[in-house]
């Protein structure tokens, strides 16, 4: 179906002859009547000034209305109920009528309302018109409130409407956090089960299973509670290789029957649980269709897959993930809700604040998944759904606390206790740092992108199991003996970001191993740590941290887009971590070989005991930031979320400007960030709202058909049978047809939906006996009676209701610049292109895509599912 | 856990007061009693809470005190928050006859006292959650990677008609739907459960077919 779909939907969808014929007469009759932009005729009238004001009349020069098309409308609302019983036998045309207007509206709209609910909404792999959509619902909206006074019951349901918005939002809030809780917990028992097990509560971790041992060694060796793989198969101490050697098999036999669960999860039950999913779904949030996407199955087996995956050991996360995830409870809550559910464009509103939650529980950075969802995947974002991302983001963040996954009463892992200022001179190398992030940022995007395509194109797309497994024992085997890859990405974030204190010297002995200098007997806990040369462990844990971070670098480019649920966003942190920690070692041995140097003498105290001024964990957080940074491009919202990760708020300046030199180095080698080159390579069609249209093109260039093409299909106004719009429907694939006046005059009346006409012409069938094949079929307001026509004859139907007769159109020497305006603000899926009013042809939001990617030189043909 | 637990003895308890209130149907007392007491052994057994895995733990860290060649040791211990410090924890009864009281003070300066509260249940449901969510579907995917070959045969045998055609025109699929939503209020009734699931199922099938193949056969999505 889906391989059909794809091969067809050609958006060349409809020309025009070179008939001309000016048309300006009638021009009343076109222009002003407003956009229908409701699937639904009935709702014409009242849609009618709304869509008028928000759309055509600004960008196209538009009539007035006037008081003649004002009865006009009044008339047809009345007497046209399309999906009511009578709706195909015409009636004699009546005459305006002075009853109020919104009496007649409310009475068709009440008719009507059992009909809305048949409407299919979009087909798979089509991309959705805002425009329509927003008007569908204040429609729906306006309905409500008209009606509320009717009835206690009606009152009731205003008010359910009213607070559906907020009571949606809570739910997608607590379920995300549910999923992200039981993921961390999840994540944390089967990183540990890669080392050994808890015999006695096997649900247990390392730390909880050693909860209460009392009296313990820092490096928590004697607790017995907690068997390594080696005790578990009886292995003595004593052969210290031999233990080596089965805990070493065993984290990678662990790591790939994780994987491959993870692996065949994600084949058998939901093929779109694979991927970080950020991209995805910031093409759907600006108007793409992909059924199944964020559907239940998809949830379960991403939430599923996602700790099994970060659990084996490869170089991902499951932050990414987990905003798909969110997203994915976003859209299975508004089903509830009608109003979301049924509107594409609402339930976009929903999905927005999910990604903001999404990343609010990622890193227990609530107000960081706002600006996350605004800065980086939503597409519109009005205030509302500010207010209400704001909202679930806070809930969901409240969820994941009371579920204290870290068991340390904080949100987050990177929490640091440090309150040590930092100095002018450090913002130099702050920006050493964001400007090396940005430098792997666009290396990585480079790389990536290129093995993904390789991945595409060659044989190695078609063993994604086994290109799993392969990943998963080499990062396995390659990660033991290396404390720092042996441990959790996140983990080793932790660690990297602390300073050093004499407690922590005590549980990572080598990152903190400077040489003992002579210190004072009474110092305690508190004290911070001295500047000192680099010790022995600390010369091991460089040389160990820079195999880390060349392996970790490398190794994210093959696994991010292998088919499992990857994230993103804690690897290159882990990259850039490591590599902030290391120069920050670097910073600080350079101040204490250096001590008189002009930039740090003043700030740093000259006194022959030193504390350090300069903090390496500072760094390590600087570095995370500044390659994040680099990958995704983001500025505000990852200090904001980096700020409420570490909970460093006085290194919100540190931050900024490592996110800004990493921004600007990472531009300089390509615009896009990881999510939009991805967006690219698979070729969804997303209409970047942030980037401008710098050509000189003219609509005229872009429109369908192109010259030698065949004709537009086109619905003339009258003159055409319902085996004719049958017959059209069956062997055509486009989404619509534009309606023209007369194959001589060529003049545009509207545009109809191919979904619109084919429900009409079913309904027209169902309702009566007497519609057949060779029932003319008219699209003007008034069409002949049955009794003029003959009795015997088939009934003529009249379809004038589901015509849109406020297609948004352009002339054919409107720049493009000003047509990609009028697409991205707006959000239509297709323009007609007139000349004199005379139809010329059609550009759809894939012509632009097209068009763009022309002009951009890259191969046109690459977007996808025309 | 708890709370429900509570609260299912508290409901019971109070229905069972409310006849009692009105002096009648003593068995009904009875057996109320004896439901709450098999209620709450069965959860006692089923969250199988032991002392030794307590929820809340002081735990501090010391470092070396060379004066009396203690090395870096890690104190944990069971108390509440307000009695997480260095003198209850670490100075325990055996400890303070170790060392002069004068040292005390100095030992306490090295060490770090953090007050840390989990959930043993919440990791407890969570794990067995998930390890019961992945074996099931482990059997599932098994089922469908054996069972379903050979009912596929068989019922291509029995000349069943596939319930869904994949080559089927967009108009006739809608028409298709829209009897078949009729039928089914019709049916509703008649039809049994199975074969509703059987049809929720079989669609379900299509759409990940699809899926798997613009993943991975044809490479066009989620690259």
């Amino acid at each position: 179906m889906l391989l059909g779909l794809r091969g067809k939907l050609n958006p060349k969808n409809n020309v025009v002859n070179n008939n001309s014929n000016q048309g300006k007469e009638n021009g009343t009759a076109f222009n002003d009547v407003t956009m229908s932009a409701t699937r639904n005729q009935h709702f014409n009238g009242k849609s009618r000034r709304k869509g008028n004001s928000d759309t055509d009349d600004e960008l196209l020069d538009m009539m007035p209305l006037t008081n003649q098309t004002t009865s006009f409308y009044q008339d047809d609302s009345e007497d046209d109920p399309l999906l009511g019983d009578r709706s195909f036998q015409v009636r004699p045309t009546q005459t305006p009528k002075s009853a109020s207007p919104s009496s007649h509206l409310i009475q068709s709209l009440d008719d009507s309302i059992a009909g809305m609910e048949d409407y299919g909404t979009y087909d798979d792999f089509h991309t959705i018109d805002w425009l329509r959509e927003m008007s569908r619902n204040r429609l729906r909206h306006r309905q409500i409130t008209h009606r509320k006074k009717e009835s206690w019951h009606l009152k009731l349901r205003a008010l359910h409407d009213a607070w559906s918005g907020w009571l949606v939002v809570l739910l997608v809030g607590l379920s995300a956090g549910t999923c992200a809780g039981i993921i961390d917990i999840v994540t944390k028992w089967l990183s540990d089960v890669k080392l050994g097990v808890c015999p006695e509560k096997f649900w247990l971790n390392k730390e909880s299973c050693c909860w209460n041992s009392e009296t313990v060694t820092p490096s928590g060796s004697n607790c017995t509670k907690w068997l390594a793989w080696s005790d578990v198969f009886g292995m003595s101490a004593q052969n210290a290789q031999g233990v080596y050697a089965v805990n070493y098999v065993m984290y990678i036999v662990v790591a790939v029957i994780l994987a491959t669960f993870a692996g065949l999860l994600v084949k058998v039950f939901a093929p779109y649980a694979c991927g970080s999913g950020i991209p995805e779904v910031k093409t759907i949030l600006s108007g793409f269709i992909i059924r199944g996407y964020l559907g239940k199955w998809t949830l379960l087996i991403k939430s599923l897959a996602a700790p099994l995956s970060v659990a084996a050991n490869l170089s991902l996360g499951k932050e990414g993930p987990l905003v798909h995830i969110a997203a994915c409870c976003g859209n299975i809550f508004s089903y509830l809700f009608p109003k979301y559910g049924k509107n594409e464009a609402k339930k976009r509103e929903v999905l927005s604040a999910a990604a903001a939650a999404g990343v609010s529980v990622a890193f227990g950075a609530p107000v960081g998944g706002v600006l996350f969802s605004l800065e980086e995947v939503s597409y519109y974002f009005p205030m509302k759904t500010l207010w209400r991302s704001f909202f679930c983001a806070l809930t969901a963040a409240f969820v994941l606390r009371s579920m204290n996954p870290y068991g340390n009463s904080h949100l987050v892992m990177f929490y640091v206790k440090y309150n040590k200022p930092w100095f002018l001179f450090e913002l130099v190398p702050f920006a050493l740092v964001g400007v090396l992030g940005g430098l792997y940022g666009a290396a990585f995007i480079h790389a990536n992108l290129r093995w993904c395509k390789f991945r595409s194109t060659s044989k190695l797309g078609k063993y994604p199991i086994l290109e799993v497994l392969v990943l998963t024992i080499i990062t396995a085997a390659a990660s033991y003996p290396n404390p720092f890859t042996k441990v959790d990405a996140s983990a080793m974030i932790a660690e990297l970001v602390q300073e050093c204190t004499p407690v922590s010297k005590l549980t990572d002995p080598n990152l903190c191993d400077y040489e003992e200098l002579p210190v004072n007997q009474t110092y305690s806990v508190s004290h911070g740590h001295q500047l000192a040369p680099v010790g022995e462990g600390l010369r091991t844990a460089i040389w160990q941290l820079a195999v880390a971070l060349i392996f970790k670098a490398v190794i994210t480019v093959f696994t991010f887009g292998v088919k499992l649920p990857t994230g993103l966003f804690i690897p290159s942190m882990g990259v850039g971590a490591i590599m902030g920690r290391l120069i920050g070692i670097g910073m600080e041995q350079l101040v204490y070989a250096y001590p008189d140097c002009v930039l740090w003498a003043s700030s740093c105290s000259t006194n022959t005991i030193r504390e350090s001024c300069v903090t390496p964990g500072l760094y390590a957080m600087v570095g995370a930031a500044a390659a994040l940074g680099g990958v995704t491009r983001m500025t505000v919202s990852l200090v904001v979320i980096m700020f409420e990760l570490t909970g460093g708020l006085q290194y919100i300046v540190p931050l900024m400007a490592a996110a800004m030199f990493s921004k600007w180095a990472g531009d300089a080698f390509g615009n896009e960030g990881i999510y939009d080159g991805h967006i690219r390579l698979n070729g969804y069609p997303f209409l970047d709202n942030k980037e401008e249209f710098t050509h000189t093109t003219l609509a005229t260039d872009v429109m369908m058909p192109r010259r030698g093409d065949p004709p537009l299909k086109v619905v003339l106004q009258e003159n055409m049978t319902v085996g004719d719009l049958e017959h059209l429907v069956k062997t055509t694939t486009y989404n619509g047809f534009p309606v023209i006046t007369s194959q001589d005059s060529y003049r545009l009346l509207g545009y109809i939906y191919r979904r619109d006409l084919m429900v009409a012409l079913e309904n027209a069938r169902h309702h009566s006996e007497n519609v057949l094949s060779n029932s003319k079929a008219y699209f003007t307001l008034h069409a002949p009676t049955l009794s003029t026509s003959g009795v015997n004859e088939p009934a003529p139907v009249r379809l004038f209701n589901v015509v849109d007769l406020s297609p948004i159109t352009v002339t054919d020497h409107t720049p493009m610049e000003i047509v990609v305006e009028i697409f991205t603000k707006l959000g239509i899926r297709q323009a007609l292109v007139t000349h004199n009013g005379r139809l010329l042809g059609i550009i759809t939001k894939k012509d632009v895509l097209r068009h763009i990617a022309r002009l951009n030189k890259q191969d046109p043909d690459s977007i996808m599912f025309n | 856990m708890h709370i429900a637990h509570s609260a299912v003895t508290l409901a019971l308890r109070a229905l069972a007061c409310d006849y009692k209130f009105y002096g009648s149907r003593i068995r009904l007392i009875m057996y109320c009693h004896q439901l709450s007491w098999m209620l709450v052994l069965l959860i006692r057994l089923f969250s199988c809470v032991s002392a030794q895995y307590e929820d809340v733990r002081c735990r501090c860290t010391c470092l070396p005190y060379p004066k009396h060649n203690y090395n870096a040791e890690i104190y944990t211990k069971n108390v509440s928050h307000s009695h997480c410090n260095c003198l209850e924890v670490v100075l325990s009864k055996d400890f303070q006859a170790k060392i002069p009281e004068v040292d005390w003070e100095p030992y306490c300066l090295r060490c770090e006292c953090k007050y840390e509260v989990r959930s043993t249940k919440t990791l407890q449901v969570v794990v067995c959650l998930f390890v019961t969510l992945i074996g099931l579907l482990t059997l599932y995917m098994i089922f469908m990677l054996i069972a379903d070959p050979i009912l596929n045969k068989w019922k291509n045998k029995g000349g069943d008609m596939q319930p869904l055609v994949d080559d089927e025109t967009e108009m006739s699929s809608l028409t298709r739907t829209t009897n078949l939503s009729h039928s089914a209020v019709e049916e509703r009734t008649g039809s049994s459960v199975f074969q509703r699931v059987n049809l929720v199922q079989s669609r379900w099938k299509k759409q990940v077919k699809e899926q798997r193949s613009s993943v991975f056969e044809r490479q066009e999505m989620l690259q």
